[in-house]
């Protein structure tokens, strides 16, 4: 037996043994000490134990298929999921805690022809790549307050999409502050839309107001319910804060049966100057947790899937977002780059995620550039110890995992490793133990502290006893 | 889609009452309502007909049709004017004119 040549093993405490993960095999089963200690002998000694148990066996067989290569090799050709249009950086909202500038932008619309030179390159591309669909996502600022931009490369990408053969799809990140007829267009030509509502008014209004004293809820609830009458994904997304983290199942379920959304998206607050000024603070990552899961589950049994996409076991990645993934976002000024995000924000960190910009009619890009951000999306030094390392694969490059950033573990990957841990067990018909785990507030300081979850880490670990 | 007519008058297009329509990839589906007669809108006509749903200016719209389609200025306009007599004479569409105070209060 060969010893294993990468990490794809981890062995996570539990308050009752370890969960051991291998997430690029999409295996997770749970252990005591002793099998630990044979699997470690096995792929990390390299011993030859004789008489084991058929159950382990079969365990070392499948754990000694190779794992799946989740990072594109250097050479693959760019295959850019989809291309992704910041149509303004101007928002018609003035939220406390917003992370992209949105109150200091200037109200910059994209031109109309930057617009159809990006639809143009990207119908190119889908073709070129023998996909069926041309996917395109609008970000902002407020993406609908550049209402000429989108509609323009919404028509433009349904001529381009049937001449090329290709299904249009279309998905818009959006505030829903807007009238019924902007609601209405959407309705009828997008397929997936995300709108920010952080719960019932009072909590909605004080995280996200129109203008100083005026909240944005009622008009807000009016879009998402005019959305829901049309076929379309609807994703809800929660900021979620001191201010609303202790009623989150209570907000989820009041979403889930008042919106009927397909998916509610939890994710805590990012501190920004502006946050910090206005009191609003991210949740302490324990009481995320623990009300995190609680809220999923609470979604589940309404019949609505509800996620902290960090924590999103769906299969092995590498990199958290768009970054590294060699997608396109056109910003109003004609840059393409990896982020979404203003330039300012990853220049800070050093980071070169720029690949491409508009000239004239045409979108050049880069490919030497898209696959230097995708180097850098896939290694993230904090992340090589942790078991939420081809899962959660970092969160935010910019943000949570630039190059040079400590490599001790912040709430983020906290609240990351608790909820990771217990949606594995969820998945695998053990709430029980998440249950335990999520009551017992020293099994969550160890498994959210845990520096090494390596199985060559293995024989020094604590935890794990009972 | 509004444009102007006589001093403080705006001409305003908008679907009929017995009208409804959706979207599928080709373009756009519409029924009407009064004869059950369904029809299929291709592009770049279906452009036009997502336009005209809209509470735009006729500049405006001439600007994101000539985008949309990659036409000249001309060639969108006559574009325009074609769908719109013919889809006026078809009964799917209603020309009205109004008020521009009035129109502007309504949103």
């Amino acid at each position: 037996m060969s010893k294993l040549p990468d990490s794809d093993l981890f062995a996570v405490p539990l308050p009752k043994g370890f969960l051991l993960f291998s997430p690029r095999r999409r295996l997770a089963v749970r252990l005591n000490r002793q099998a630990l200690m044979v699997l470690f002998r096995i792929f990390v000694a390299g011993d030859h134990p004789s008489g084991l148990s058929p159950e382990m066996d079969a365990l070392v067989a499948e754990l000694s298929q190779p794992p799946e290569q989740v990072i594109p090799s250097a050479n693959t050709a760019v295959s850019p999921p989809f291309l992704g249009l910041i149509t303004t950086r101007a928002c018609n909202l003035a939220c406390a805690y917003c992370a992209f500038g949105s109150r200091t932008s200037p109200d910059e619309r994209m031109p109309l022809a930057t617009a159809v030179a990006a639809v143009d390159w990207m119908a190119h591309q889908a073709r070129r790549l023998a996909r069926e669909t041309l996917d395109i996502h609008f970000f902002g600022g407020e993406p609908f307050a550049a209402p000429e931009v989108v509609d323009t490369a919404v028509l433009r990408g349904r001529i381009m999409a049937e001449q090329s053969g290709l299904r249009p799809h279309f998905e818009a990140s959006t505030n829903g502050y807007y009238t019924a007829d902007q609601a209405d267009f959407i309705g009828a030509y997008f397929h997936a839309v995300v709108v920010s509502i952080d719960g019932p008014a009072p909590v909605h209004d004080r995280h996200r107001p129109a203008a100083p004293g005026k909240g944005s809820f009622d008009r807000v609830a009016e879009t998402i319910q005019r959305l829901g009458r049309w076929e379309l994904k609807l994703c809800l997304r929660v900021c979620v804060s001191t201010e609303n983290v202790a009623s989150l199942e209570e907000i989820v379920s009041w979403l889930g049966h008042t919106f009927r959304p397909s998916v509610i998206n939890l994710e805590t607050l990012q501190p920004t100057p502006e946050s910090v000024a206005a009191g609003l603070r991210p949740p302490d990552p324990v009481e995320f947790a623990v009300h995190g899961h609680r809220a999923i589950r609470r979604a589940r049994s309404q019949g609505i899937k509800a996620v902290y996409s960090a924590a999103e076991m769906d299969g092995p990645r590498y990199t958290f977002c768009p970054v590294g993934r060699d997608t396109i976002i056109v910003s109003p000024d004609g840059q393409a780059a990896s982020c979404y995000l203003p330039r300012w924000e990853w220049k800070q960190r050093d980071l070169t995620l720029e690949v491409g910009r508009v000239d004239g009619a045409n979108l050049h890009v880069d490919s030497r550039a898209i696959r230097r951000v995708r180097r850098a999306a896939a290694h993230k030094p904090r992340c090589r110890r942790c078991f939420c390392r081809w899962t959660c694969a970092g969160g935010c490059l910019v943000n949570q995992t630039w190059p040079g950033c400590p490599h001790a573990y912040d709430d983020f990957c906290r609240q990351t490793r608790l909820l990771s841990a217990c949606a594995l067990l969820d998945a695998m018909g053990d709430s029980a133990e998440a249950d335990g785990v999520l009551t017992d507030a020293r099994a969550m300081a160890v498994l959210a502290e845990h520096a090494d979850d390596r199985l060559e880490n293995f024989p020094t670990m604590a935890g794990g006893h009972g | 889609m509004v444009e102007p007519a006589a001093p403080g008058r705006i001409i305003q297009y908008e679907c009929a009452s017995t009208t409804t329509w959706a979207v599928d990839d080709r373009g756009v589906i519409v029924v009407d309502g009064s004869t059950g007669a369904i029809r299929r809108i291709p592009h770049p006509e279906a452009a036009v007909w997502a336009l005209i749903q809209r509470p735009y200016a006729w500049g405006r719209v001439m600007n994101i049709l000539s985008a949309a389609t990659g036409l000249d200025g001309a060639a969108a306009s006559s574009l325009l004017q074609r769908c719109l007599a013919e889809w006026t004479a078809a009964g799917l569409i209603r020309m009205t004119t109004k008020d521009a105070l009035e129109s502007i209060a309504h949103g």
